[in-house]
């Protein structure tokens, strides 16, 4: 890795790339890239991946009204925009495969199989919701479905994907384990332990790292002197991939090849999924820091409306799509009309699950 | 029984665990091929191999959080913060996470696991290598803070910690890795959340854990030269905290005292105290009284360390003006 030169050895950017121990990392992005772009081939958006985008975004869309309609205490920290990740990335995943996730991490849930219901009713304090309204918007959380923690510290649930992770190779069940978490993330220490873990021991954990522009509000550009996020991986000798973060084909077979990278043996995958946040930082939060255009300009890369123009493309009909939109309509409402005709939080169990034991 | 030492009674416990449970696993920096720094894991690696018993990158809050996500789908993982004051850098995955695993999903998923570690003040140590903060985490619901005294009460409170269904913090004590004790061959499991009473007394009683319970001893002994009888108590569980136990030494001798390693100030002496005195604000006859650590960073000499830690002449002589005893 270092090169002689008069005054002393130096690394130069050569011998860090052209070294023996760097090809089989260059070598291992390559495959991934081509096996990804394998899987992508041909593949267009279903009507089902409309259809999953839509009902993230509509519930979403549907909280924060009832944000704004003072229904809900805390911010919602809304996912509108990045809906493909969900569906594509999570969707890649099998039932029985493990997610960690953040606070923007509804869309991330639903996608991973969480009941809708649960989810509406928990951001509603509602008793029904997945965690008894003592969790709220933050932290989406079904065992039947291996959603097992979001984390409202950024980057905090990233180590528990790799303890899932140790757990299914321990125990033999051949699962992975997939961790999502914003650019903004990556600078956070707890990231950068997960993936020096999972290398070193080889885990096979997704560290699915869904890139939307923003560290909550300040630019992704200003918060390192790294050129592309997916580097930080490398550092780390894990392999990389980026892909298109608002198209579910690509996410999908980016993830797709990363997960079959990790349940054979073959160590942790970094996919780097672009996609953009089309709203505030929170419900409400305007948004005054981005340059003039630039909202506009990610609007007409929105991957819903891009869903629409593929399946338009190739022949399903505006009243297909119509009415695959109402169906979810009909759920979202129903997941809302559930949760507001539910009771709320019950402060008799205020003082339930905090040990196996009640506390006396 | 056989006069054991305090570390290996751990090690024994570690060994039987990984034997009857597959589920348990072992790691942290250097427990495995060099056996620990104070060599408490020695030859399990060896026994278990590296599935069961591994190192790991000095990386607290990372690998802290593995243990996390482990024991949520499974695994029964023990894992060593080489020294107390490291808990800090894995404060956020101890707090944030292992504590609230349980109620922020409502039972859905819970974090079985043990964080063992060290703590306490050796000739020489420094300001980071020596802090008793168990008040920081006794003050955290959803964990169990443990302190071990004794080989026996390391081995089967160990292994009690160890099959609890909920994150348990172990606390160890440097200085007590070499002391030995009575260590029964058979084995047996000690229950978390008690006390124990480590001798009987009427007039006192002095409530202590980890080293400073012989310290208590000390006090107790130089007492019976002043007709008094004290009872001393090993607290041994920090969080939950068995004041069934207090309360009735207290009902007894009427006086109580709070002797620890930590800080006086912000100390769980200081919570205990409280505690007695709402809950039995008549059965007091003197008010609670606390001794510890003075407020300050601890220093490297031995000659300022002294003076930092609390005394056993200034615990006896305070106790003696409370109980306004005729000086000798």
């Amino acid at each position: 890795m270092t090169t002689e030169a008069s005054g002393g050895a130096y690394i130069t950017y050569e011998s860090v790339i052209d070294s023996p121990e760097m090809q089989p990392l260059i070598d291992a992005c390559g495959d991934l890239a081509t096996r990804a772009g394998e899987l992508a081939e041909g593949e267009v958006a279903s009507l089902d991946d409309y259809a999953g985008m839509v009902r993230i975004r509509r519930t979403e869309e549907e909280l924060s009204r009832l944000k704004r309609e003072g229904m809900v205490a805390p911010n919602i920290h809304q996912s509108i925009g990045q809906e493909a990740v969900s569906v594509g990335g999570v969707g890649a995943l099998r039932r029985g495969d493990f997610l960690t996730s953040t606070y923007r991490g509804r869309g991330h849930a639903l996608g991973k199989g969480a009941s809708l219901r649960g989810v509406v009713a928990e951001v509603l304090h509602r008793e029904t919701g997945l965690a008894r309204g003592r969790s709220g918007p933050m932290h989406m959380v079904d065992a039947s479905c291996n959603v097992i923690f979001e984390s409202a510290i950024v980057g905090g649930a990233a180590p528990l994907a790799v303890g899932a992770a140790l757990g299914a190779n321990r125990l033999d069940t051949n699962a992975v384990a997939m961790t999502i978490f914003g650019e903004g993330a990556t600078s956070q220490g707890t990231v950068h332990e997960a993936l020096n873990l999972a290398g070193a021991w080889k885990l096979p954990v997704i560290f699915l790292l869904e890139n939307n522009g923003y560290s909550e509000m300040t630019p992704a550009a200003d918060t390192t002197a790294l050129a592309d996020f997916s580097w930080r991986a490398l550092c780390h000798g894990i392999p990389a991939i980026k892909t298109d973060g608002n198209s579910v084909p690509a996410v999908r077979a980016a993830v797709r090849a990363a997960i079959q990278w990790a349940r054979t043996g073959r160590g942790p995958v970094l996919v780097e999924a672009m996609t953009y946040r089309l709203t505030g930082h929170y419900a409400g939060e305007p948004g005054l820091y981005r340059p003039t255009g630039e909202l506009d300009a990610a609007t007409k890369r929105d991957p819903i409306a891009r869903a629409v123009h593929e399946l338009l493309g190739r022949g399903v009909t505006q009243d297909e799509i119509d009415a695959a939109e109402a169906v979810v309509e009909t759920e979202v409402a129903d997941a809302v009309q559930f949760a507001l005709t539910s009771p709320l939080a019950d402060p008799a169990g205020v003082s339930e699950h905090v040990y196996q034991e009640a506390i006396s | 029984m056989t006069d054991t030492y305090y570390w290996r009674a751990v090690n024994r416990a570690l060994d039987e665990e990984l034997a009857r449970d597959e589920r348990v696993v072992l790691f942290g920096e250097d427990v495995a091929l060099p056996g620990g720094v104070f060599g408490v894991t020695r030859g399990l690696a060896g026994r278990y191999g590296p599935q069961r018993v591994f190192d790991a990158p000095i990386s607290e809050n990372g690998f802290v959080g593995a243990a996390v996500g482990a024991a949520m789908v499974g695994l029964r993982p023990v894992c060593e913060l080489m020294f107390m004051d490291f808990s800090l850098v894995a404060s956020d995955q101890i707090i944030n996470h292992a504590a609230k695993i349980r109620y922020l999903t409502q039972g859905a998923y819970h974090a079985p696991m043990v964080i063992r570690s060290q703590q306490g003040v050796s000739p020489g140590s420094s300001a980071q290598h020596t802090q008793s903060l168990e008040a920081i985490f006794t003050a955290v619901p959803g964990l169990k803070v443990v302190a071990a005294a004794t080989p026996a009460d390391a081995y089967g409170l160990l292994k009690t910690a160890i099959r609890d269904e909920d994150p348990v913090l172990f606390l160890e004590h440097r200085m007590l890795y070499t002391t030995k004790g009575e260590l029964p061959d058979e084995e047996f499991l000690l229950p978390l959340g008690t006390a124990r009473t480590v001798r009987e007394g009427d007039d006192v009683t002095i409530v202590s854990w980890l080293a400073s319970v012989a310290w208590a001893e000390q006090v107790a002994d130089a007492l019976v030269g002043r007709g008094v009888s004290a009872e001393v108590i090993d607290l041994r569980s920090l969080q939950p905290v068995d004041y069934e136990t207090l309360e009735a030494s207290v009902a007894k001798t009427g006086r109580i005292a709070i002797l620890h390693e930590a800080m006086r100030h912000g100390g769980v002496g200081a919570e205990i105290a409280a505690t007695l005195h709402e809950r039995l604000p008549d059965a007091l006859k003197a008010p609670v009284q606390r001794f510890g650590a003075e407020f300050l960073p601890m220093p490297v000499a031995p000659t300022l360390q002294e003076v930092v830690q609390p005394r056993v002449p200034d615990v006896v002589a305070a106790l003696a003006t409370s109980m306004a005893l005729a000086s000798t």
